[in-house]
């Protein structure tokens, strides 16, 4: 009976194919929209790094205040708790002294303005960190090499290492080792290139007005000398970017990295912290450590995800629009069945049961489903190239894969059987004899 | 194979009640063909859609072919109606985008027939009627005449002990009109019951018996001779 039903609902879209398509169009631009934007914020939350976790973000929770003094800019990036968590330049030094964790990085990123040793002055992201970050993050260095620990936290360091795309931007095809480029009055050496891999960027890179790029890699004792600072750290401006103030500030900018690969280490290391807040609040510092956390790498990663709610504000948006489309869908299928209420009459007096006129409609709205799934699928697919083409600076590829197809397939069937089913129980309910021409 | 009693049934919209029958009583023996006359208005058709299970009725007991269908589901309705009873309209009724085949094929398929059984039953019914070669013709493509053979084809396929008729040669001209009380007449010889509704008096002398309805009941004319020939 499915194949006849089936049968008679294509004479039914074929007889209007107008009405048919416009029917199939209203539920594509809803499912099209929902799809590329649920797909894009998926593509935002894959994990760039699948594999064994051993990588812990340090926080220590306290009540910095800096969410207030950005005002709505923390809100509109949804960053707003971020500095509650993050370590300031000196508990970063002391905590990196402990030879609890196999590997440890500090790393800050923003954006400096470079001159270049052709003298061209250009503006380029960079991030502030210690030489580990490369192994932590596997991020591989195609040529040269990085610096040494000890540059870690000297502010006399002299070395970088340059992302692999800012290198040919800044110096084109010529070997960027060698060169050098000053930075706040700093002139440094590159001495390696690295790869270019926004994906892996995203962990341990989150917007400070750095960009989605990496351009330069400098060890985090730079930022002493150069004067580098988030521009919501005010503390630190208070003081004239003096390197003393610096050391004794206790805003939190800094991210904070460990490898701890057994369940020994990170007992010591949560141990360790534990007795640092202590001490924290014992020195009476204004701001002390609250409270301190050891977040492996994926929840972090999901926390820091979360912290974009402008992601999700965008993703009820369209599921907003999902429903409408639905809505729309049920006033057209209901005009559409209520023409059909003569032809209905007939054949329930030639023996269609009210299931049976049931079931022909909603296999009818699951057509309409098929052929919305299809055309959105089509738009979600051109939308996502969209973003691709707009959006030059992201730090992941968006793109559609199998699972979210399948997904939005389903999705698209779900939303015509729902906006089917009234329609169809409506029709079905109409006692034949009412349109039925006996005359 | 039609026994009614004390049928009622009233139709209301808002507070206003409208008895369309009025405790109508009837009975209709199997392979008779009766004629049902009545003024507009006097419950011939309010009575078609019940004795045809498409509408329901608010009193009394309706056995058809020895079953109560009081108080049945849509489904059992639905069955006996696909079972036993087959339909000709007046104006024919034929889904206007199916072929004649396809038209045929509907009461089959709510059947749940295979599909050689369904293709013999219905090249049977078209033989019928005399329409075997016209059977991949939509109905727009046919006459009156044929699209009324057609409509009797479909009421014939699924083999139903019941015809229930309404004015079935109403848009039709004389010669068509013949023809088809002609084939009528036929299919009661082979042991279908049809009733059917009419206003011509020749129509209804053709059949075995004549019912006369007015205002909702089925009166003896013998019985009020004036008032049922004023409304005849």
């Amino acid at each position: 009976m499915l194949a006849y039903y089936l049968q008679q609902a294509l004479r039914s879209l074929r007889r209007n194919p107008a009405y048919s398509m416009l029917m199939m169009l209203c539920l594509a631009l809803g499912v099209g929209v929902w799809i590329s934007v649920h797909s894009t914020v998926a593509s935002q939350a894959r994990d760039p790094m699948p594999g064994p976790r051993n990588l812990f973000h340090v926080e220590l929770e306290h009540d910095s205040g800096l969410p207030e003094r950005m005002g709505n800019a923390a809100g509109i990036w949804g960053l707003a708790h971020l500095p509650d968590l993050l370590l300031s330049y000196r508990q970063v030094s002391e905590l990196s002294r402990s030879q609890i964790p196999s590997r440890s990085a500090g790393a800050f990123s923003t954006q400096v303005a470079v001159q270049l040793d052709d003298g061209r002055f250009v503006e380029g992201p960079a991030t502030f960190c210690f030489a580990d970050l490369f192994a932590l993050f596997e991020i591989p260095v195609l040529s040269g090499s990085t610096w040494a620990r000890s540059l870690d936290l000297d502010p006399n360091a002299n070395v970088a290492v340059v992302d692999h795309d800012q290198a040919r931007l800044w110096f084109g095809n010529t070997d960027p080792i060698g060169r050098k480029v000053r930075l706040g009055g700093v002139e440094v050496t590159i001495s390696g290139v690295a790869a270019s891999d926004p994906q892996r960027l995203r962990l341990y890179h989150l917007w400070f007005g750095g960009g989605y790029r990496n351009g330069l890699f400098l060890p985090l004792g730079l930022i002493e000398r150069m004067r580098a600072r988030p521009v919501f750290v005010f503390g630190w401006s208070d003081h004239d970017g003096a390197s003393a103030a610096l050391r004794t500030l206790d805003d939190g900018f800094v991210h904070f990295w460990v490898e701890l690969p057994t369940e020994a280490q990170r007992s010591a290391m949560i141990l360790l912290l534990d007795s640092y807040v202590e001490r924290e609040r014992v020195s009476g510092r204004a701001s002390a450590p609250l409270r301190p956390t050891l977040r492996r790498l994926d929840d972090w990663r999901r926390n820091a995800h979360q912290l974009y709610a402008g992601y999700r504000m965008v993703e009820m948006l369209s599921l907003i629009g999902l429903i409408a489309s639905c809505l729309s869908l049920v006033r057209l299928l209901m005009a559409k069945f209520q023409i059909r209420a003569p032809e209905v009459s007939v054949r329930r007096a030639l023996g269609a049961s009210r299931r049976a006129v049931f079931l022909q409609h909603i296999v009818e709205a699951l057509l309409v489903g098929v052929g919305g799934a299809l055309i959105g699928l089509l738009f979600a697919s051109l939308e996502v190239a969209m973003y691709n083409a707009a959006l030059p600076d992201r730090t992941v590829d968006f793109a559609l894969d199998l699972g979210q197809v399948a997904s939005g397939f389903g999705v698209t069937l779900l939303c015509a059987l729902f906006a089917g089913l009234y329609p169809a129980w409506r029709i079905c309910s109409i006692p034949p004899a009412v349109y039925l021409r006996w005359q | 194979m039609i026994r009614m009693t004390g049928i009622k049934k009233v139709y209301t919209s808002g507070v206003l009640a409208m008895e369309a029958l009025a405790d109508l009583s009837l009975h209709v023996g199997k392979g008779e063909f009766v004629a049902i006359m009545g003024p507009s208005g006097s419950g011939k058709t309010t009575f078609l859609n019940i004795a045809g299970l498409l509408d329901s009725f608010d009193g009394g007991d309706y056995l058809l072919d020895d079953i109560d269908v009081r108080g049945l589901g849509d489904d059992e309705q639905s069955r006996l109606r696909n079972q036993k009873i087959g339909f000709v309209f007046q104006s024919f009724n034929l889904i206007p985008d199916l072929d004649v085949f396809d038209n045929l094929d509907v009461p089959l398929r709510y059947r749940g027939l295979h599909g050689a059984e369904r293709r013999r039953r219905i090249e049977h019914a078209l033989e019928q009627v005399g329409l075997t070669a016209r059977s991949r013709h939509l109905p727009s493509q046919l006459s009156g005449g044929q699209q009324q053979r057609v409509a009797i084809a479909r009421a014939l396929v699924g083999e139903p002990k019941l015809i229930l008729a309404d004015e079935p040669t109403g848009n039709l001209d004389s010669v068509m009109a013949r023809q088809i009380m002609e084939l009528l007449q036929k299919i009661n010889q082979q042991g279908t019951t049809i009733v059917m509704v009419t206003h011509a008096a020749e129509l209804a002398a053709r059949a075995h018996r004549k019912l006369h309805i007015l205002d909702g009941k089925v009166i003896d004319p013998q019985a009020r001779p004036r008032r049922a020939a004023e409304a005849i």
